[in-house]
């Protein structure tokens, strides 16, 4: 199968200070590929430097090709990113925000209005569709944001080429229906040939919807691989610093994952 | 619960595509409005003036018919004195709401002004300068130096630009936080050197070198206008073709270069263009303040902070409130004038604190 990134000994440095530390992977087409790791792992860094934002050390290749050799355009129609800044100081009408996305994209204004208003339906967010952005909680800018992402992209047209999403903690205001929703939207996407790269906390969301785990630790690649491979307390234990359990889901036979801080059994032997 | 089915692209979604025709519509009715006060503002700044009060000059001006209506001298008076200065107000209201809004967008900070990059402050050393060694120039070289002010001006305008750009360049194109910073110790420095020149200056020198850095339209003629306009326009249109992807940087640069903005080239122009732009009017007209910071902010209010819409309401806002101010600066002690930069702050200060309390205070109509 293709690989549509291809990180060969990368090394992104800020200041002194090694963020990423050879990290080599090879991201096959048409996958949804979770990104996990303690806090300062280099998970953010790792978007970014995929993304073609940050200055690295080694060889990057997106579809073949090496990111810095992509123009700004022209990567803009096959690859979207949403990053954690979320935070305006701007007013903007929410389907003006959308619609943002389509910038690299030339295309009628009808058709732009269009695509907005298909975004909107995908996201749920018909309600928010005449607030302006100071109006919104970080929730609804998130899936805002979200929405001009997949805007951006056409992400549910799926004649087209096959494409890169990625999502730098996408999930971290929403609530748990969102976050279904969020990550169902992103399979539906990963499932017609395109790519998706999802930085994520919460290792469960991450077992029920990756195809594949990398999981970062202390700007090292830990392991990539299959979600039943890397999601193991042998891996997870020493990034975590936490004692690990695993279970399969009682429905849905998918491992999940149970943590057990040291001092909670304990308390919980004295009282038995 | 969650409908993952998608909908046929033919659906006509009702919400969202009337969003953006409402606001067209409110776009265009301020549009409309601003050019109808602004038409009015320019027969009132023709029609009055410390050489006399009569609409009937504006309409004799603009009917060649009529103009045995008023005497030669009036007629001459119109178009070599208030029309030069009606259209040089025009423009340099025109530029300086702009390259506001340019610097606010560039700076993703609702509260920068163009003086924030140093432009202003180099221009009014180099000015200061010139005004401080006029009496030299004048005696030892025979130099009228109210000539060279302008050209001295831009050019400091220029250096303080470059020398501020120096220092804030990376390989990712100028960084924000370095112009900011760089910007604020070159407008001390520069108000420093404008003190020392103050201080060695005779005391006519000293009264222009404060009516200039208040700011006048008294010096407009068509020669200069002439001079100036290449730089204006060249600004307003450079960054005018900029709007749309400097709507982009309002959510960041990293997400702008996302979105497909190339960011690096992009804030170099803006720069650049708000440079020139800045320098040309200083050099025309002296330090006007406060127009850079208030205009686009009042605009965003009117139609938000998407500068495809926000810019042309800004820069006629910017345009009109000029002329506005001019017409008041030349009426309101007549036969003599007040520096425009006096009644645009004395407008413009507290329409800010106004603007930035409603900007701090919760708003009463949130969810």
């Amino acid at each position: 199968m293709e690989n549509i990134l291809s990180l060969n000994e990368i090394t992104v440095k800020r200041g002194h200070r090694r963020v990423l530390n050879n990290i080599s992977c090879q991201i096959p087409a048409g996958k949804l590929v979770v990104l996990v790791g303690e806090n300062g792992a280099g998970k953010s860094t790792l978007i970014h430097t995929m993304a073609g934002n940050l200055k690295y050390k080694g060889e990057l290749a997106f579809k073949g090709k090496r990111v810095s050799e992509w123009g700004e355009t022209e990567l803009a129609k096959v690859r979207a990113v949403m990053t954690q800044q979320n935070a305006l100081n701007f007013q903007l009408g929410v389907p003006e925000l959308i619609a943002m996305g389509r910038f690299a994209i030339a295309e009628p204004e009808q058709q732009k209005q269009q695509r907005v208003a298909e975004y909107v339906n995908h996201l749920n967010l018909q309600k928010l569709a005449n607030r302006h952005t100071g109006q919104l909680s970080g929730g609804e800018l998130q899936r805002v944001n979200i929405a001009r992402c997949f805007a951006q992209l056409d992400a549910f047209n799926s004649e087209s080429e096959s494409k890169l999403l990625l999502l730098d903690e996408p999930t971290s205001a929403l609530d748990l229906n969102f976050q279904h929703h969020l990550m169902q939207l992103v399979r539906k996407f990963t499932s017609t040939g395109n790519t998706a790269i999802v930085a994520i906390h919460d290792l469960n969301l991450a077992s029920l919807y990756a195809d594949e785990v990398l999981l970062l630790s202390g700007g090292e690649l830990i392991n990539y691989g299959p979600k039943s491979d890397v999601l193991t307390p042998e891996f997870l234990e020493p990034v975590y610093r936490t004692n690990m359990h695993i279970q399969p889901h009682p429905d849905l036979k998918i491992p999940m994952i149970f943590s057990q801080p040291k001092e909670l059994l304990n308390e919980n032997a004295s009282i038995n | 619960m969650n409908t993952l089915t998608f909908s046929a692209r033919s659906q006509r979604p009702a919400i969202q595509q009337s969003w953006f025709e409402s606001h067209q519509r409110k776009v265009g009715f301020w549009l409309a409005g601003l050019v109808v006060l602004l038409l009015l503002a320019s027969v009132a700044s023709l029609s009055f003036g410390p050489a006399g009060w009569d609409i009937r000059f504006a309409i004799a001006w603009a009917l060649p018919d009529s103009w045995h209506a008023i005497s030669q001298l009036q007629l001459n008076i119109i178009s070599e004195i208030r029309l030069p200065r009606l259209c040089l107000g025009m423009l340099i209201g025109a530029v300086l709401a702009q390259t506001g809004a340019a610097t606010q967008a560039l700076c993703r900070n609702p509260l920068a002004d163009p003086s924030v990059i140093g432009v202003s402050s180099g221009a009014a050393v180099m000015a200061v300068g010139m005004i401080a060694l006029g009496p030299l120039l004048q005696t030892q070289f025979g130099i009228k130096a109210e000539l060279l002010l302008p050209y001295a001006a831009f050019t400091g305008a220029l250096i303080a630009t470059l020398l501020v750009y120096q220092f804030a360049k990376s390989d990712q194109g100028v960084q924000v936080t370095s112009l900011i910073l760089v910007g604020v110790a070159m407008n001390a420095l520069g108000f420093a050197l404008i003190g020392l020149l103050s201080f060695y200056s005779d005391d006519s020198s000293l009264r222009l070198i404060n009516y200039w850095t208040m700011g006048s339209l008294a010096g407009a003629n068509w020669s200069s206008l002439v001079q100036a306009m290449p730089l204006l326009l060249l600004s307003l249109l450079g960054l005018w073709n900029k709007r749309h992807q400097m709507s982009l940087l309002l959510l960041g640069e990293s997400e702008a270069k996302y979105m497909g903005v190339n960011i690096k080239n992009l804030k170099n122009q803006i720069v650049v263009f708000v440079a020139i732009g800045v320098g040309a009017a200083v050099a025309l007209t002296g330090l006007v303040g406060f127009l850079g910071l208030v205009i686009p902010h009042l605009s965003r209010l009117l139609v938000g902070a998407n500068l495809k819409y926000m810019m042309p309401v800004s820069m006629l806002l910017g345009a009109l409130v000029l002329l506005a101010s001019d017409w008041i600066a030349r009426i309101i002690v007549t036969p003599a004038e007040l520096p425009i930069g006096i009644v645009t702050a004395i407008i413009g200060a507290p329409v800010f604190i106004w603007m930035l309390r409603r900007q701090l205070m919760p708003s009463r109509d949130s969810h």
